[in-house]
Protein backbone atom coordinates (compact mmCIF):
# COMPACT_ATOMS: atom_id res chain seq x y z
CA UNK A 1 0.00 0.00 0.00
CA UNK A 2 1.21 3.73 -0.73
CA UNK A 3 1.73 6.29 2.21
CA UNK A 4 -1.21 8.46 2.35
CA UNK A 5 -1.74 11.97 1.47
CA UNK A 6 -1.54 14.37 4.42
CA UNK A 7 -2.58 17.77 4.92
CA UNK A 8 -1.69 19.62 8.02
CA UNK A 9 -3.44 22.78 8.97
CA UNK A 10 -1.93 24.88 11.56
CA UNK A 11 -1.27 28.39 11.98
CA UNK A 12 1.92 27.45 13.61
CA UNK A 13 3.71 27.46 10.47
CA UNK A 14 7.59 26.35 11.94
CA UNK A 15 5.96 23.54 13.74
CA UNK A 16 3.32 22.63 10.85
CA UNK A 17 6.34 22.34 7.98
CA UNK A 18 8.83 20.52 10.02
CA UNK A 19 6.08 17.95 10.71
CA UNK A 20 5.23 17.87 7.28
CA UNK A 21 9.33 17.61 6.67
CA UNK A 22 8.91 14.78 8.58
CA UNK A 23 6.54 12.68 7.57
CA UNK A 24 8.21 12.97 3.69
CA UNK A 25 10.85 11.59 4.96
CA UNK A 26 8.92 8.87 5.98
CA UNK A 27 7.52 8.62 2.20
CA UNK A 28 4.39 10.38 2.89
CA UNK A 29 2.83 13.14 0.35
CA UNK A 30 2.25 16.05 3.05
CA UNK A 31 0.80 19.95 2.69
CA UNK A 32 0.77 22.41 5.43
CA UNK A 33 -2.35 24.86 4.98
CA UNK A 34 -2.01 27.87 7.28
CA UNK A 35 -5.63 29.05 7.81
CA UNK A 36 -8.97 27.78 7.74
CA UNK A 37 -9.84 30.10 4.87
CA UNK A 38 -8.00 27.86 2.45
CA UNK A 39 -8.33 24.62 4.07
CA UNK A 40 -11.88 23.21 2.33
CA UNK A 41 -10.46 24.50 -1.19
CA UNK A 42 -7.57 22.81 -1.15
CA UNK A 43 -8.29 19.66 0.52
CA UNK A 44 -10.87 19.40 -1.83
CA UNK A 45 -7.99 19.84 -4.74
CA UNK A 46 -5.87 17.57 -3.00
CA UNK A 47 -7.83 15.03 -1.54
CA UNK A 48 -5.77 14.24 1.66
CA UNK A 49 -6.67 10.90 3.22
CA UNK A 50 -5.89 12.24 6.78
CA UNK A 51 -6.33 15.71 8.00
CA UNK A 52 -3.99 16.54 10.74
CA UNK A 53 -6.03 19.71 12.22
CA UNK A 54 -4.68 22.32 14.63
CA UNK A 55 -7.93 22.67 17.32
CA UNK A 56 -7.67 26.43 17.81
CA UNK A 57 -6.95 28.55 14.50
CA UNK A 58 -7.09 32.12 14.95
CA UNK A 59 -10.59 33.15 14.45
CA UNK A 60 -13.10 29.68 14.36
CA UNK A 61 -13.56 27.05 16.65
CA UNK A 62 -12.13 23.97 16.08
CA UNK A 63 -15.85 22.35 16.09
CA UNK A 64 -16.72 24.52 13.61
CA UNK A 65 -13.99 23.14 11.60
CA UNK A 66 -14.30 19.71 11.95
CA UNK A 67 -18.26 20.26 10.93
CA UNK A 68 -16.94 21.82 7.47
CA UNK A 69 -14.28 19.52 7.07
CA UNK A 70 -17.11 16.59 7.69
CA UNK A 71 -19.56 18.55 5.43
CA UNK A 72 -17.28 19.42 2.50
CA UNK A 73 -14.77 16.45 2.46
CA UNK A 74 -17.15 13.13 3.70
CA UNK A 75 -14.30 10.56 3.25
CA UNK A 76 -11.16 12.25 4.86
CA UNK A 77 -9.86 11.05 8.19
CA UNK A 78 -9.36 13.97 10.32
CA UNK A 79 -6.89 13.72 13.39
CA UNK A 80 -6.95 16.58 16.03
CA UNK A 81 -3.43 18.38 17.28
CA UNK A 82 -3.78 20.35 20.43
CA UNK A 83 -1.89 21.49 23.38
CA UNK A 84 -4.99 20.33 25.62
CA UNK A 85 -8.53 19.50 25.35
CA UNK A 86 -11.53 21.12 27.37
CA UNK A 87 -14.52 19.57 28.16
CA UNK A 88 -16.86 21.22 25.98
CA UNK A 89 -14.18 20.56 23.27
CA UNK A 90 -14.13 16.81 23.71
CA UNK A 91 -18.40 16.48 24.12
CA UNK A 92 -18.65 17.90 20.77
CA UNK A 93 -15.51 16.04 19.05
CA UNK A 94 -17.32 12.84 19.99
CA UNK A 95 -20.80 13.82 19.16
CA UNK A 96 -19.28 14.79 15.64
CA UNK A 97 -17.69 11.25 15.49
CA UNK A 98 -14.16 12.77 14.66
CA UNK A 99 -12.59 12.15 17.77
CA UNK A 100 -8.83 10.91 16.94
CA UNK A 101 -6.63 13.18 18.51
CA UNK A 102 -2.94 13.42 19.59
CA UNK A 103 -1.76 15.67 22.14
CA UNK A 104 1.44 17.93 21.03
CA UNK A 105 4.27 17.63 21.96
CA UNK A 106 4.24 14.06 20.53
CA UNK A 107 6.01 11.12 18.97
CA UNK A 108 5.89 11.16 15.24
CA UNK A 109 5.96 7.29 15.31
CA UNK A 110 2.81 7.84 17.50
CA UNK A 111 1.51 9.85 14.66
CA UNK A 112 2.46 7.70 11.82
CA UNK A 113 0.85 4.68 13.65
CA UNK A 114 -2.55 6.45 14.05
CA UNK A 115 -2.46 7.87 10.21
CA UNK A 116 -1.69 4.18 9.43
CA UNK A 117 -4.44 2.82 11.10
CA UNK A 118 -7.13 5.20 10.16
CA UNK A 119 -5.57 4.61 6.60
CA UNK A 120 -5.97 1.01 7.20
CA UNK A 121 -10.27 1.21 8.52
CA UNK A 122 -10.79 3.08 5.39
CA UNK A 123 -9.82 1.12 2.30
CA UNK B 1 -17.32 45.29 49.72
CA UNK B 2 -14.62 46.62 47.19
CA UNK B 3 -13.32 49.38 49.82
CA UNK B 4 -12.30 46.71 51.71
CA UNK B 5 -10.68 44.07 49.49
CA UNK B 6 -7.10 43.69 48.53
CA UNK B 7 -4.97 41.10 46.49
CA UNK B 8 -3.62 40.32 50.12
CA UNK B 9 -6.56 38.61 50.56
CA UNK B 10 -6.51 36.53 47.66
CA UNK B 11 -4.71 33.98 50.25
CA UNK B 12 -6.30 34.81 53.20
CA UNK B 13 -9.51 34.85 54.72
CA UNK B 14 -11.71 36.82 52.27
CA UNK B 15 -10.11 34.30 49.38
CA UNK B 16 -13.40 33.15 48.59
CA UNK B 17 -15.22 36.72 48.24
CA UNK B 18 -16.32 37.52 44.61
CA UNK B 19 -14.02 39.35 43.72
CA UNK B 20 -10.94 37.68 44.99
CA UNK B 21 -12.68 34.70 43.24
CA UNK B 22 -12.78 36.93 39.67
CA UNK B 23 -9.14 37.78 39.90
CA UNK B 24 -8.13 34.60 40.82
CA UNK B 25 -10.42 33.42 37.35
CA UNK B 26 -8.76 36.30 35.48
CA UNK B 27 -5.22 34.92 36.55
CA UNK B 28 -5.91 31.74 35.82
CA UNK B 29 -7.10 32.37 32.21
CA UNK B 30 -3.88 34.05 31.95
CA UNK B 31 -1.77 31.16 32.88
CA UNK B 32 -3.78 28.82 30.78
CA UNK B 33 -2.65 30.99 27.59
CA UNK B 34 0.67 30.70 29.01
CA UNK B 35 0.77 27.18 29.19
CA UNK B 36 -0.80 27.02 25.29
CA UNK B 37 1.94 29.20 24.25
CA UNK B 38 4.91 27.43 26.22
CA UNK B 39 3.38 24.35 24.52
CA UNK B 40 3.47 25.67 21.25
CA UNK B 41 7.50 26.23 21.55
CA UNK B 42 8.02 22.85 23.24
CA UNK B 43 6.34 21.22 19.88
CA UNK B 44 8.13 23.55 18.15
CA UNK B 45 11.48 22.10 19.34
CA UNK B 46 10.26 18.59 19.91
CA UNK B 47 9.80 19.00 16.07
CA UNK B 48 13.29 20.40 15.08
CA UNK B 49 14.64 18.03 17.30
CA UNK B 50 13.23 15.18 16.15
CA UNK B 51 13.95 16.44 12.51
CA UNK B 52 17.83 16.49 13.42
CA UNK B 53 17.69 13.00 13.87
CA UNK B 54 16.43 11.97 10.72
CA UNK B 55 18.51 14.22 8.91
CA UNK B 56 21.07 12.20 10.76
CA UNK B 57 19.78 8.82 9.96
CA UNK B 58 19.07 9.93 6.59
CA UNK B 59 20.79 8.20 3.65
CA UNK B 60 20.00 10.33 1.07
CA UNK B 61 21.71 13.61 2.16
CA UNK B 62 25.63 14.30 1.77
CA UNK B 63 27.52 15.46 4.96
CA UNK B 64 27.80 18.78 3.99
CA UNK B 65 23.68 19.27 3.51
CA UNK B 66 23.26 17.54 6.78
CA UNK B 67 25.11 19.72 8.50
CA UNK B 68 23.46 22.50 6.91
CA UNK B 69 19.66 21.92 7.33
CA UNK B 70 21.11 20.55 10.82
CA UNK B 71 22.58 23.86 11.78
CA UNK B 72 19.45 25.81 10.43
CA UNK B 73 17.31 22.99 12.55
CA UNK B 74 19.89 23.86 16.02
CA UNK B 75 19.09 27.84 15.23
CA UNK B 76 15.49 27.18 15.75
CA UNK B 77 15.74 25.55 18.61
CA UNK B 78 17.42 27.95 19.99
CA UNK B 79 14.93 31.00 19.20
CA UNK B 80 12.21 28.64 20.09
CA UNK B 81 14.09 28.54 23.50
CA UNK B 82 14.97 31.93 23.86
CA UNK B 83 11.10 32.81 23.54
CA UNK B 84 9.53 30.43 25.44
CA UNK B 85 12.51 31.90 28.14
CA UNK B 86 10.87 35.19 28.01
CA UNK B 87 7.52 33.96 28.22
CA UNK B 88 8.59 32.47 31.70
CA UNK B 89 9.96 35.09 33.19
CA UNK B 90 7.18 37.35 31.96
CA UNK B 91 4.60 34.95 33.99
CA UNK B 92 7.19 34.93 37.31
CA UNK B 93 7.27 38.39 36.85
CA UNK B 94 3.49 38.11 37.64
CA UNK B 95 3.36 35.14 39.63
CA UNK B 96 6.15 36.69 41.80
CA UNK B 97 3.94 39.04 43.68
CA UNK B 98 0.39 37.22 43.32
CA UNK B 99 0.06 38.05 47.45
CA UNK B 100 1.47 41.66 47.99
CA UNK B 101 -0.35 44.45 48.98
CA UNK B 102 -1.14 47.81 47.22
CA UNK B 103 2.53 49.24 45.82
CA UNK B 104 2.95 52.13 43.32
CA UNK B 105 2.74 50.82 39.71
CA UNK B 106 3.38 51.78 36.35
CA UNK B 107 1.05 51.80 33.89
CA UNK B 108 2.76 51.49 31.30
CA UNK B 109 5.12 48.85 32.79
CA UNK B 110 2.40 46.94 33.76
CA UNK B 111 0.46 46.66 30.65
CA UNK B 112 4.12 46.04 28.92
CA UNK B 113 4.54 42.73 30.84
CA UNK B 114 0.77 41.58 30.03
CA UNK B 115 1.19 41.95 26.35
CA UNK B 116 2.45 38.31 25.18
CA UNK B 117 -0.82 37.25 26.98
CA UNK B 118 -2.79 40.28 25.59
CA UNK B 119 -1.76 39.29 21.93
CA UNK B 120 -2.92 35.74 22.35
CA UNK B 121 -6.21 36.27 23.71
CA UNK B 122 -6.54 39.09 20.38
CA UNK B 123 -4.82 36.15 18.37
CA UNK B 124 -7.78 33.84 18.64
CA UNK B 125 -9.95 36.16 17.42
CA UNK B 126 -8.18 37.64 14.64
CA UNK B 127 -7.64 40.39 16.63
CA UNK B 128 -4.29 42.16 16.94
CA UNK B 129 -3.54 44.10 20.52
CA UNK B 130 -0.91 46.64 20.50
CA UNK B 131 0.00 48.81 23.39
CA UNK B 132 1.51 52.50 22.48
CA UNK B 133 3.64 53.63 25.22
CA UNK B 134 3.95 57.32 25.30
CA UNK B 135 5.02 60.08 27.58
CA UNK B 136 5.88 59.01 31.07
CA UNK B 137 2.58 58.73 32.89
CA UNK B 138 2.71 59.39 36.76
CA UNK B 139 2.31 56.47 39.03
CA UNK B 140 -0.82 54.58 40.34
CA UNK B 141 -1.29 53.40 43.98
CA UNK B 142 -3.14 50.42 43.55
CA UNK B 143 -2.83 46.74 43.30
CA UNK B 144 -0.37 45.50 40.02
CA UNK B 145 -2.24 41.97 39.62
CA UNK B 146 -5.70 43.90 39.83
CA UNK B 147 -4.41 46.42 37.71
CA UNK B 148 -3.16 43.39 35.34
CA UNK B 149 -6.44 41.44 35.51
CA UNK B 150 -8.59 44.62 34.97
CA UNK B 151 -7.05 45.82 31.64
CA UNK B 152 -6.78 41.77 30.52
CA UNK B 153 -10.85 41.36 30.99
CA UNK B 154 -11.08 44.57 29.18
CA UNK B 155 -9.51 43.33 26.46
CA UNK B 156 -11.27 40.25 26.46
CA UNK B 157 -14.43 41.82 26.65
CA UNK B 158 -13.74 44.56 24.32
CA UNK B 159 -12.42 41.87 21.49
CA UNK B 160 -15.90 39.44 21.68
CA UNK B 161 -17.69 42.41 19.75
CA UNK B 162 -15.26 43.10 17.52
CA UNK B 163 -14.35 41.34 14.16
CA UNK B 164 -11.63 39.86 12.76
CA UNK B 165 -8.47 42.01 11.78
CA UNK B 166 -8.98 44.60 14.04
CA UNK B 167 -6.42 46.30 16.18
CA UNK B 168 -7.20 47.36 19.32
CA UNK B 169 -4.70 50.00 20.51
CA UNK B 170 -3.90 50.41 24.82
CA UNK B 171 -2.54 53.91 25.70
CA UNK B 172 -1.74 55.05 28.79
CA UNK B 173 -1.79 59.49 28.85
CA UNK B 174 -2.02 62.04 31.88
CA UNK B 175 -4.68 64.85 32.56
CA UNK B 176 -5.48 66.86 35.45
CA UNK B 177 -4.36 64.53 37.87
CA UNK B 178 -5.67 60.85 36.58
CA UNK B 179 -3.97 58.58 34.68
CA UNK B 180 -6.10 57.58 31.79
CA UNK B 181 -5.77 53.99 30.28
CA UNK B 182 -7.49 54.17 26.62
CA UNK B 183 -8.62 51.13 24.62
CA UNK B 184 -9.56 51.87 21.20
CA UNK B 185 -9.96 49.83 18.26
CA UNK B 186 -9.87 50.91 14.37
CA UNK B 187 -12.63 49.17 13.02
CA UNK B 188 -16.12 49.72 13.85
CA UNK B 189 -18.01 46.44 16.26
CA UNK B 190 -20.00 44.18 14.47
CA UNK B 191 -23.36 43.02 15.79
CA UNK B 192 -22.60 42.08 19.89
CA UNK B 193 -23.37 38.52 20.61
CA UNK B 194 -25.05 38.82 24.23
CA UNK B 195 -22.85 36.18 25.77
CA UNK B 196 -20.23 38.66 27.62
CA UNK B 197 -17.24 37.05 28.96
CA UNK B 198 -16.88 39.18 32.16
CA UNK B 199 -20.53 41.25 33.31
CA UNK B 200 -19.98 44.90 33.87
CA UNK B 201 -20.83 44.46 37.45
CA UNK B 202 -17.06 42.48 37.88
CA UNK B 203 -15.21 45.03 35.74
CA UNK B 204 -16.58 47.81 37.51
CA UNK B 205 -16.17 46.04 40.89
CA UNK B 206 -12.26 45.11 39.60
CA UNK B 207 -11.72 49.15 38.83
CA UNK B 208 -13.06 50.08 42.41
CA UNK B 209 -11.16 47.86 43.94
CA UNK B 210 -8.45 50.43 41.99
CA UNK B 211 -10.37 53.43 42.84
CA UNK B 212 -10.86 53.71 38.96
CA UNK B 213 -13.63 54.76 36.80
CA UNK B 214 -14.72 52.77 33.66
CA UNK B 215 -15.99 54.47 30.88
CA UNK B 216 -17.39 53.67 27.42
CA UNK B 217 -15.66 55.45 24.49
CA UNK B 218 -16.67 56.38 20.83
CA UNK B 219 -14.61 53.21 19.61
CA UNK B 220 -13.56 51.42 22.73
CA UNK B 221 -13.04 52.01 26.85
CA UNK B 222 -11.87 54.55 28.96
CA UNK B 223 -10.34 53.74 32.42
CA UNK B 224 -9.76 56.66 34.98
CA UNK B 225 -6.98 56.45 37.92
CA UNK B 226 -6.30 58.95 39.99
CA UNK B 227 -2.52 59.42 39.88
CA UNK B 228 -0.64 58.91 43.21
CA UNK B 229 0.00 62.20 45.13
CA UNK B 230 -2.83 63.98 43.35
Amino acid sequence: MSKARVMIVDDELDFARTLASRLQIRGYEAHVVESFDKTIEIAQELKPEVVLLDLRLPGISGVEILMTIRQFCPGTEVILLTGHLNLEQTIEGVRLDSFHFIMKPFDIAELVQKIDALRRTNV
Amino acid sequence: MSDTVNSQDISGKNAGSPVNRTVITIAGRIISLFVHELNNHLAVIGEHSGLADDLIAARRLSDADKLKEIGQTIGMIERRVALASSLLKRLDSIAGRMDKCTTLLDADDAISELMPFLEKAGKRKNIWIKHSAGRRVPELSGDKLVFQCLIFALVEELCRGLGPQTVVTITCDSKSGSVIVGLRHDLPAPDQDDSAKWSEDTLRELAQMLAAEISKTEGGVELKFVAHGC
